[in-house]
């Protein structure tokens, strides 16, 4: 049997269409400027490179205080 | 006149209050009492909380009722924002800047409530290794993926649409600052405003229905989908969600915006007709939760089944109910006045409005207490009945999240501009 991945499809084929959308109107609108169009999109690729990041650090950290079970 | 306005919003810059700092002091204060809570909570772990397994207890507490709190405030101030963008609603544009502060530091402290309330925080790294493996199933890996683009959005509208701003002051803000300024207006060109302008309304329209789905949707369906928990499993969490973070969210947005208005004297750009419509919409919002209250009660007490009675009776004459009478009771006493000012405007007084708000916001966290702890206490289980009592490390941890973001929104108004400037073609 084939399980169906529900949490895929609800996650990234319904709720996060408008994200989509967002990102073509970006890409496709007019003024295209693409200097101003890569900052756009580039500034959450980095947001979310740099929250990535300070999740690892914090773990790594609270590792030292949090008692090993 | 622009020359005035810009003064104004420059003003917190080179001035600072004795009671900004004696506020700082005290806010510090709180956050050293969270840290030493949570230290307290990570080396002798979660029994010192008040939160227990089934059966004895609420497995979940104040830390998730603060959770939904912040998630629900968060949702509607973007809301009100990007509203104020698509509807070009300029009479509201003063508050814009407001409202999307609210949203991100909101957000950061939901975040840090579910951090609060796990165990082994050290291992939130986990939920992004098996990131893969979950998203199938798991509804808090939905909930991390869309809170968390709501938030990397967020961030980015109120980047680009305050870059214009940042240029236009850069010269006269206090040279500390310009480097945090150069940052964030690498690659700036005078001509983007009007690529901002297109991709901040499409960023607006996306963040309105992304909010409609995430508080009407995912972190309702973290309760919603749960068949186990009765009171929780439901068809209309959703909108009965969404409708909670909308009103919680322009009561948040008057409190704030009534601060900075008293604060920083802008009297005449925060003036009274925008507190005027803003709470005519809250009294709306309170008469349609209510109205989703009856209706959930209602079909309970009608034909529900009988784990989701004894909840429904535990709150409507046993044990809980004299918080669950003090949330209606409340609800209808704050709608009663604000529709009451809407009806006759002479009635309208600022401090009145302010002071329902707060009590809206205190309502609602009481109504999150009623979602997440009675159903946790009643379990389908032959389990014996579950008490739950937050200790001073819940209570101490809660504050520090409402320190921070008070703090937070402190240091933003002496760094960045709070209102957008008029600049541009505009003027």
């Amino acid at each position: 049997m084939i399980q169906i991945p529900i949490g895929f499809i609800t996650i990234f084929l319904i709720v996060l269409v408008p994200v989509y959308v967002f990102v073509l109107a970006a890409l496709l609108g007019k003024p295209r400027m693409p200097k101003i169009t890569a900052f756009v999109l580039l500034l959450p690729a980095t947001l979310i490179i740099i929250a990535v990041i300070v999740v690892w650090i914090m773990g790594y950290f609270l590792s030292f205080i949090v008692p090993y079970y | 006149m622009e020359e005035v306005f810009e003064e104004k919003v420059l003003r917190p810059f080179y001035h600072t209050s004795r009671n900004f700092y004696l506020a700082t002091l005290f806010l510090l204060a709180v956050i050293g009492l969270a840290g030493y809570a949570w230290l307290t909570q990570l080396t002798q772990g979660l029994s010192v909380t008040g939160m227990r397994t089934l059966g004895a207890g609420a497995p979940w507490g104040v830390y998730i009722i603060t959770f939904i709190w912040y998630v629900g405030i968060a949702h509607g101030g973007i809301a009100v924002s990007a509203a104020i963008r698509i509807m070009k609603l300029k009479q509201y544009k003063p508050i814009a800047r407001i409202a999307e502060l609210i949203t991100i530091i909101t957000l950061m402290m939901a975040g840090l409530c579910i951090i609060f309330d796990i165990g082994r925080p050290d291992r939130a790294f986990n939920m992004l290794l098996y990131y893969g493996e979950r998203i199938k199933t798991s509804l808090l890996t939905w909930d991390l993926t869309v809170v968390f683009t709501y938030l990397v959005l967020s961030i980015t509208y109120l980047v680009i649409t305050m870059r214009g701003d940042l240029a236009a002051i850069y010269d006269r803000v206090p040279k500390p600052y310009r480097l945090i300024y150069k940052i964030l207006l690498i690659g700036y060109e005078n001509r983007e405003r009007e690529k901002v302008e297109q991709v901040s309304w499409w960023l607006a329209v996306c963040l309105i229905v992304l909010m409609a789905l995430l508080s009407g949707g995912v972190v309702a369906w973290l309760f919603g989908l749960m068949v186990s928990q009765p009171g929780w499993f439901s068809a209309v969490q959703g909108p009965y969600f969404l409708t909670a973070a909308l009103a919680s969210a322009i009561a948040a947005v008057i409190v704030v915006a009534a601060i900075i208005r008293r604060t920083l004297g802008w009297h005449e750009e925060i003036n009274l007709d925008i507190f005027k419509g803003l709470s005519k919409m809250l009294a709306v919002l309170i008469l349609i939760y209510l109205w989703f209250i009856l209706h959930e009660q209602l079909t309970i007490q009608y034909a529900g089944p009988i784990p989701e009675r004894e909840i429904s009776n535990a709150m409507l004459f046993g044990r809980i109910a004299p918080i669950f009478w003090t949330v209606i009771g409340g609800l209808i006493a704050t709608h009663i006045y604000l529709a009451a000012q809407a009806i006759r405007p002479s009635l309208f007084s600022l401090k009145r409005t302010v002071i329902t708000s707060i009590v809206v916001l205190a309502l609602f966290w009481l109504k999150r207490y009623l979602i997440v702890v009675p159903t946790l206490l009643y379990t389908r289980l032959p389990f014996t009945e579950g008490s739950y009592t937050p200790t001073w490390v819940e209570w101490s941890i809660v504050a520090g999240t409402l320190a921070i973001s008070a703090l937070m929104y402190m240091i933003f108004t002496k760094i960045f501009p709070l209102m957008e400037l008029e600049h541009g073609e505009e003027t």
